[in-house]
Formats: structure tokens, C-alpha cells, sequence
């Protein structure tokens, strides 16, 4: 045995009682001086102790049934509570709502639609770049949007929406599949055969598959799609339909071959599952929640950022040496590498003044020649870059290594203490789900970082499996992050190109944008990221009723609650008023009679005041092709009425109306603007860097100039030959 | 089953029975620590965690009943229940009628040692299976080194322990490099 181990084993005698009493006294003594020996005393009664309880616990796990499934303990624990009381309000307002149906006969009628495509409009585009990406079959269509006024259907429950929808059509050759990117990000991957018609006979030929997205605000109010189920108030993270169509006819999906579909999300809540719409009297009620899968799909090694986050933009930042021959990733990646095994040299040891004052000593040495510098201790903390280099190998492409979902773990992890050893957690790890870690390391954590990790595991992210959507994703992924990375570079190129003051300018016209109330449209400078970059939901699907990404908002006790009125006229007959909670992805139908409605908030003594202190309502009424609009902003805590003003709307008009009242969209500029700021102070303070570097190289550049001629003056005055009788010598001695 | 047949059964090992009774228990336990503000998830943690400190206790031969058991058991929920929610002004609300009230001292209840038997436990978690194993045959169901070796394969009493030791190194060295998690 190791000697090492051996302790172990002694420490185990000691602490069993099975040493002589003249052992335990010598071996006492030894402990006393051996903070190893200690730790090792103080440990393994601790450690008999865990394992039995551990063993335990699964003695009991085993004999008592398990608790409900862990529900999310991430920030909306505490929110939670507050969305909940909404729910209360909702189920007064539900309750009424149904005993007073709403006619919907002004509304725009939509019954299933029958749309033929005209297959010379519809453009593919296929974006392929990189080299390496040659090879892959991916062929991202974009669908052409159209919008038609379908034809109206008798039986059809069909949903009674402001405007018509927005359909983005795509041409799909059922044989072959296809990979859909959506306007809004949405991605639908259809797999080979994926349809059937109503008999439950394989599709050939092509089909026009269909597909509405409704992920923003203004989308759902402006196709009535309310989130509620039953009389329950939901969040959501994004609505949508997919169909599709052959000649005419709707084809059905099969469900053997469901679509894959994943809507991206800023703010990946795992409570979200998803939904099947049921229309109603034109309105939607969500039914049937199914919780999401989440597949994790592989990406090419080389197109995941696994150096801590901004690394490339020190290296280019502060490198000296500006004539190199490598790519600037591979040197990135090269100097990376490199600084696991770097070691900064102490000041060089001074040489003895006293036997020469003359003599100069030198403080800092710039250039490793010698074995004697001694060097710094490495108190530093960073996980070592060659582990990052190992995982980098070729072997852990087909591992959960190689996945979007791991590379996001590990930019966390870049910024841990203890990241190395974490990190090596998830290596140990590799054939279990990427969830098992996720937990464990949460529960090695503290604060935010525990709370991070606890996010993680809730993702419930399996390992890599293989699926039918396979190649269709690892091909989109890949197209994905190559474009974007080149438009990254792209914006990074064309800022930094621009002198000082121009960025300067720049940066304060979006500052004073970001001040600007109404900001209506921003073009964010940076490339529009899709899922293949950030967080999903993700979930497959075969219906063609329309489907939410929802949670429910949990329900607790509620304190009184306190409720606003509203006050609308009732001008046009039909009227909605739509309820929104900036906070939280809500839409709730409030109740209207008589021109009012109420609008029920939890109680000021449980409500977070920052959270509903700021809430938004719209109304919509419509009759023969005349539309009103109105909405507000108020605080329910300030107010106790609120009166809505009509404004005489077109259809396009409402959009336009609501995309701008919107109280997401604003949130979502000023997250743009923000970031752009960021992103130009970022080469700000570069080219300030390198500025100043470029000073100092000058400087060095002059001493080192004039410590050569010095040198060279020297040399000049021991030299005996002029350079010319030198080389007549060598002739001569050759000779 | 009487205290007597639980301290007994407890004592000689054999914990199903007693589980299962204790277990019976449990409904009118977690009305109680929702009451308190637990969630059902912290009720059931707080539930095992009784369950776990109760058999430590009364497995332990020192061990001298002052009460029937099951109020005990109560005892141990409330107290635990008391750690986990911090927020004092719900205490006075706590309407645990009738309950044992149980101190730190009478379950030798250190916070530290609890959160370091905590951090050495999701330890365990990580490490491998078979390391596992050998700890729970080693200390939980206290068998030789040579019924291990024989159960899991080793060619060699010696190599068994030479494995025990190593995994027991690696553990060391887990919880030397990773901080207290803070549990309160």
C-alpha cells in the first residue's frame, strides 16, 4: 500500500480503539504535529457517519414513497406567491366571463385554413459558409409570410382573433423533411415522412406546411390568444401552430414522427410545459400539459466557446506580438493552452552591490533564460486551460461535452473558485445524464452559484440519445453558430475599425436612445442570436391545434385581495379587455359588463409592490370593420378606478398600436441598447489598451535602440580591426 | 408495535418494520410542517431527516426514553422544522399541540457537524459506485474487509483495502477542496 494510504489506515485503527494504548500515545504525537494527520482524524468518523446516513436514506427511500417531483426553487420562488393570487382573481373573473357568452360575429372569423401556394413565390435560402460545413445537408427555409383571409367553415370551432394571422408558409417535400426557422426564431424541424393523411396513409409529394408564431405580446392580443386553462391563470413562453397542407386538404401529422420544435427564451423557467389549444366560442382555453423533452444536441467542438467568457478580446486586446501566422482563434486557442503552463518569474535575485556599486541590478527580467528565477507560488484560480484542451479532443464529440447546454455550464463554471474540480465532475460523470451533475454540484455550492446550478439540474437535461432529429439539429446547430459567430466577428471588426470618437458618438446616441421613453424600433448592432446559441424549450408534437410553451402559476392562499376598476364605454358592442403583468408573460381576459371590468391584485401585505406596482391593461372592441383601441399603465396599489380612452383603430393600425404600447417590447430595446453599450465600451477600453501598450513598446523600443548603440559604441572602442580589415582577413586566411 | 419492540428491533438492525410504522405517522406530521410554511417537498426532507436522526439516536445504546417514541419523532420534526424556517415570527405560530419539545442538546444536535455530514454526503453522490458499495458494506452493514473482498470481486483482502483507502483519499481530498454548502 501507498504510504499515504497506509495513514489512512492508521488513523482508522487509531480512531476504532484497536491500537495498543503505547501505539495510540505514539501516534497521538504524531497527530499533534501533522495538520494532514488531523484532518484525517477529524474526517473519517464523519465520513462513517455520512455513508451510513446516506445508506440509510436509501433504506428509507426505498420503504417510504417518493415526494412530488422537485418543483423550481430558482428567483421564482418568490414570485411564485404573488402569481398565484392572480390566479384567485382570475377564477372570480373566469367565473362570470362564462355565464355571459360573448358573440363574436364582428370578429375576424378563422376556421381552418385553406390556402393554396403559389410555389414560384415561395424563396429557399440556403445558407451554408464555413468549409467544414459543406458537407452537411442542412438547408435552413425560411417560411414566406402571407397574409390571407380564409375562407369561413361552418362546424369548425374556429378562434376569434382582431387581425388575420400571420402565416408563414414553407414548401416541405414530405420524402425529405426540413429544418423551419420561424420570423420569430421559432424552430420546427420536420423529420422525413413526417405526415399522413386522414386515413392515417403516408403523404408523398410536397406539402405547404403552415406555421403562426405568437411569442410576443402584441401577437397574442392580436389573435384574442389569452393564457388560461380552465379557470386557471398561466405564464407563457411562447404560442404557436404548425399544419400543413396537400391540394388543399389538410394532412395530419404523424405521430410517430411528431415535429421537433424549440422556441427560444431569454429567461428558461423550467416549470414550462406544454399545451394543446381547445377553441371556444372563439376563445382559447389550454388543455393537456405534457412536460417538455429536452434533447441535447451535439455541435461541432470547434464552434463551442469553452474559454472563459471575453478571452479572445484580452488576447487581441494586450497581445504584443502583432504579426503571427496562425488564424486569430487558433492563437487564441494557442495561447490559452499555454497558460496552464506559464509561471510569472519573481524579481530576478539582487546581485551583490557591495562588491561592485557600479554595477546596475535589475528589478524585473522580461526574458525566462535562466533555471535559478525563482517562481510565484500559483495562488491563482481558474480551471487549468489544458483541461479545456483535453475536452477539446475529438473523443468527446459524441458526449454531452460537444452540446450548447454543457458549453453554457461551463461559463459558469469559468467563473467558480472551485471550477476545476467541478468540471471534472461532469468528466466522471459523462455516461450519466447531464442532470445527475448538475445536482451534485449544486449541492457543493452556496448562494448564487448554488442557485445556478440549481437551475441547471432542473433543465432535467438527459445525456446524448439517439433521436430522429439527430442530423437535422447537429446540421442546423452547426450552420447556426458558424453564421453567427461570423457576424459576431463581422460587428467586432467594422466598430473596431472606427476611431475613438466615433464609437464615442455612437455609444452616447444610444445612451440618449435608451433615455427616449417611446423608443419604437431598435436595430440591435449585434447579431440576432437563435436557439442553436441560447436557451429553448423544446418539445415534439403532432397536433395541429395551436401550441403553448405554459406554466401554470402556482396556486396558494390569497390575502384579500384589492381590485381596480376599469372603466371602458361600451361604444362598439363587443369589447375585450386584456390584463398584463410586465413582470410575468401573462395575457388574462378580464370580465366586462356594462362597460367595467375588474382587475384583482394580491393583497399590498403579501405583493412584492416592485413586481405589481406597474401593471397594463388594453381593451379592443370591434363591430362592421371599426376597431378601438385603448390602454394604460397603472399602479393597483395607487389607484382604485382607471378609465379607458377609445381611439378609432385600422387593422393595421391595432398592430402597429399594440406593438408599441407594448410593455415587453420596451423591456427588450433597452436589454438591446444596454448590450451594445456594452459591447462598444468594451472597444473602447481595447484600443485604449493597446494604445498605451503601443506607447510603452515605443519607449522600450527607444531604450533597447539606445542601449545598442551604447553597446555597439563599446564594442567600436575594443574593437582592434575596422569591420573592412576583418573581412580582408578572412579572405586572406581562406586563401 | 410497542417502544420497546422498535428500541429492540432498531438495535439488532432490523429497520423495516419500525420505518414502515414511524412512516404511519407521517400525514398528520406534514399537515403539521405545512402549517409551519414547509412546502411538501421540505416537509418530506424534514420527515427523512427525523426519521434518520431518530434511528441514530435510538440505535445508540446510551439511548434512554423519556417519552413515547412516536412524540419523539414529533419532537424531532418540530425542532427541525424550527432550523429550516428562519423566520422567527412564524414560530409563534407554530401549533404543534401536545408536541415533545426536543432541544439541540437532547439530540447532541451540532449545526456544524450536520452541515459537514451534509457536504460529505453529496460527496458520496459523486463518487464512484463502487467505492459506494464499499462504504456501505464497510460501515452501515459493518461487515469484515473479507466478506467484501468476496462480495464485490476483489482478488485479495489486501486489494480491498487498498481500494477502501483510495476511494477514502479521494473523498478527503473532494471535501478539503469544496466549501460548506450553507443550509440555513
Amino acid at each position: 500500500m501507498r504510504p499515504e494510504l497506509t495513514q489512512y489506515e492508521l488513523v482508522e485503527s487509531y480512531i476504532s480503539g484497536s491500537m495498543t494504548q503505547a501505539e495510540a500515545k505514539a501516534f497521538e504525537v504524531q497527530i499533534a504535529i501533522s495538520p494532514e494527520l488531523q484532518s484525517m482524524v477529524e474526517f473519517q468518523p464523519l465520513f462513517a457517519q455520512a455513508s451510513k446516513r446516506s445508506a440509510l436514506r436509501a433504506e428509507i427511500a426505498a420503504i417510504i414513497p417518493p415526494p412530488p417531483r422537485k418543483p423550481w426553487k430558482g428567483k421564482w420562488t418568490i414570485g411564485g406567491i404573488f402569481l398565484v393570487l392572480i390566479t384567485t382573481a382570475s377564477f372570480f373573473l373566469m367565473n362570470s366571463f362564462a355565464d355571459k357568452p360573448v358573440t363574436t360575429a364582428d370578429e375576424t372569423k378563422l376556421p381552418t385554413e385553406q390556402i393554396v401556394v403559389v410555389p414560384d413565390t415561395v424563396k429557399e435560402i440556403a445558407v451554408v459558409e464555413p468549409a467544414y460545413l459543406a458537407d452537411t445537408e442542412c438547408e435552413v427555409k425560411h417560411p414566406v409570410a402571407t397574409k390571407v383571409q380564409p375562407k369561413e367553415e361552418e362546424k369548425e370551432e374556429v378562434l376569434s382573433t382582431w387581425i388575420p394571422l400571420d402565416i408563414q408558409h414553407t414548401p416541405v417535400k414530405v420524402r425529405k423533411g426540413a429544418t423551419v426557422l420561424g420570423d420569430d426564431g421559432t424552430l420546427v424541424i420536420i423529420p422525413s415522412d413526417a405526415f399522413i393523411d386522414k386515413n392515417g396513409k403516408p403523404v408523398h409529394g410536397e406539402v405547404d406546411f403552415q406555421l403562426v408564431e405568437a411569442l410576443k405580446w402584441e401577437d397574442m392580443i392580436a389573435y384574442n390568444l389569452t393564457t388560461v386553462s380552465g379557470k386557471k391563470a398561466l405564464e407563457t413562453g411562447g404560442m404557436l401552430r404548425a399544419q400543413a397542407f396537400q391540394n388543399g386538404e389538410e394532412v395530419q401529422i404523424n405521430p410517430k414522427r411528431p415535429l421537433y420544435i424549440e422556441i427560444p427564451t431569454d429567461d428558461y423557467n423550467p416549470d414550462m410545459v406544454s399545451w394543446e389549444g381547445e377553441v371556444k366560442d372563439g376563445d382559447i382555453n389550454w388543455k393537456k400539459p405534457t412536460e417538455l423533452k429536452r434533447y441535447l444536441t451535439k455541435v461541432d467542438l470547434a464552434l463551442l466557446d469553452f474559454l472563459p467568457q471575453g478571452f479572445d478580446n484580452e488576447v487581441e486586446g494586450s497581445l504584443p506580438d502583432k504579426d503571427y501566422s496562425l488564424p486569430f482563434d487558433d492563437l487564441v486557442d494557442s495561447i490559452y493552452y499555454s497558460l496552464s503552463g506559464f509561471k510569472e518569474i519573481e524579481d530576478v535575485p539582487k546581485r551583490d552591490v557591495t562588491a561592485s556599486k557600479k554595477r546596475r541590478t535589475f528589478t524585473k527580467r522580461v526574458i525566462v533564460e535562466e533555471e535559478n528565477y525563482q517562481f510565484i507560488k500559483s495562488n491563482r484560480c481558474h480551471i487549468d486551460p489544458l483541461s479545456i484542451k483535453t475536452i477539446r479532443d475529438s473523443k468527446f464529440q459524441e458526449t454531452f461535452i460537444a452540446t450548447k447546454e454543457f458549453e453554457e455550464r461551463l461559463q459558469v463554471l469559468h467563473t467558480i473558485r472551485k471550477g476545476e474540480s467541478l468540471l471534472r465532475l461532469y468528466i466522471a460523470n459523462i455516461d450519466k445524464n447531464m442532470s445527475f451533475t448538475d445536482g451534485a454540484i449544486s449541492t457543493l455550492l452556496n448562494g448564487e452559484e448554488k442557485e445556478r446550478f440549481e437551475q441547471f439540474a432542473a433543465e432535467n437535461a438527459t445525456n446524448i440519445e439517439d433521436h430522429i432529429y439527430d442530423e437535422q439539429l447537429e446540421a442546423f446547430y452547426n450552420q447556426q453558430r458558424a453564421q453567427y459567430k461570423m457576424e459576431v466577428d463581422r460587428i467586432e471588426r467594422t466598430y473596431y475599425s472606427k476611431s475613438l470618437n466615433e464609437i464615442s458618438e455612437l455609444k452616447n446616441k444610444l445612451r440618449a436612445e435608451s433615455n427616449e421613453a417611446g423608443v419604437e424600433r431598435y436595430r440591435p448592432l449585434t447579431a440576432k442570436a437563435t436557439v442553436a446559441n441560447s436557451s429553448a424549450y423544446t418539445t415534439t408534437w403532432f397536433s395541429s391545434s395551436w401550441l403553448n410553451i405554459d406554466c401554470y402559476i402556482h396556486l396558494l392562499q390569497a390575502a384579500t385581495p384589492v381590485t381596480v376598476d376599469i372603466s371602458a364605454s361600451d361604444n362598439l358592442g363587443h369589447t375585450r379587455i386584456y390584463q398584463s403583468i410586465p413582470y410575468m408573460n401573462t395575457v388574462l381576459p378580464l370580465n366586462y359588463n356594462d362597460g367595467k371590468a375588474k382587475a384583482l391584485f394580491p393583497n399590498k401585505s403579501v405583493a412584492n409592490q416592485s413586481v405589481f406596482g406597474t401593471v397594463f391593461c388594453a381593451g379592443i372592441q370591434k363591430k362592421s370593420g371599426l376597431i378601438n383601441f385603448a390602454s394604460t399603465t397603472y399602479n393597483p396599489y395607487k389607484t382604485r378606478s382607471v378609465a379607458l380612452v377609445w381611439n378609432e383603430v385600422s387593422e393595421d393600425e391595432l398592430y402597429e398600436k399594440l406593438k408599441k404600447v407594448s410593455p415587453y417590447n420596451h423591456e427588450g430595446i433597452i436589454k438591446d441598447l444596454e448590450n451594445d453599450k456594452e459591447i462598444l465600451d468594451a472597444i473602447i477600453a481595447r484600443k485604449n489598451r493597446i494604445e498605451t501598450f503601443n506607447k510603452e513598446i515605443e519607449k522600450l523600443e527607444d531604450k533597447m535602440e539606445e542601449r545598442n548603440a551604447f553597446m555597439n559604441a563599446l564594442l567600436d572602442y575594443i574593437d582592434i580591426c575596422k569591420p573592412i580589415d576583418c573581412d580582408e582577413e578572412i579572405i586572406i586566411s581562406k586563401q | 408495535m410497542t417502544d420497546l419492540e422498535i428500541i429492540h428491533s432498531l438495535r439488532k438492525g432490523q429497520r423495516e418494520n419500525v420505518i414502515r410504522f414511524l412512516y404511519k405517522e407521517f400525514p398528520k406530521i406534514e399537515a403539521l410542517l405545512l402549517k409551519s410554511g414547509c412546502d411538501v417537498i421540505l416537509a418530506n426532507e424534514i420527515f427523512n431527516d427525523s426519521l434518520i436522526l431518530f434511528i441514530e439516536k435510538v440505535e445508540s445504546p446510551d439511548f434512554v426514553s423519556t417519552s413515547k417514541l412516536t412524540t419523539f419523532l414529533y419532537g424531532i420534526n418540530r425542532f427541525l422544522v424550527m432550523r429550516a424556517i428562519r423566520d422567527a415570527k412564524k414560530h409563534k405560530h407554530l401549533e404543534w399541540n401536545n408536541t415533545l419539545i426536543v432541544s439541540e442538546e437532547d439530540l447532541n444536535y451540532d449545526f456544524e457537524k450536520e452541515e459537514k455530514l451534509q457536504k460529505i454526503e453529496s460527496i458520496l453522490n459523486v463518487i464512484t459506485e463502487k467505492c459506494k458499495k464499499i462504504f456501505q458494506l464497510f460501515y452501515f452493514n459493518k461487515n469484515s474487509m473479507e466478506s467484501i473482498a468476496k462480495e464485490l470481486g476483489f482478488s485479495s483482502v489486501n486489494s480491498a483495502k487498498t481500494q477502501k483507502y483510495k476511494c477514502l483519499q479521494k473523498a478527503h481530498q473532494l471535501a478539503q477542496e469544496i466549501p460548506n454548502p450553507i443550509t440555513h
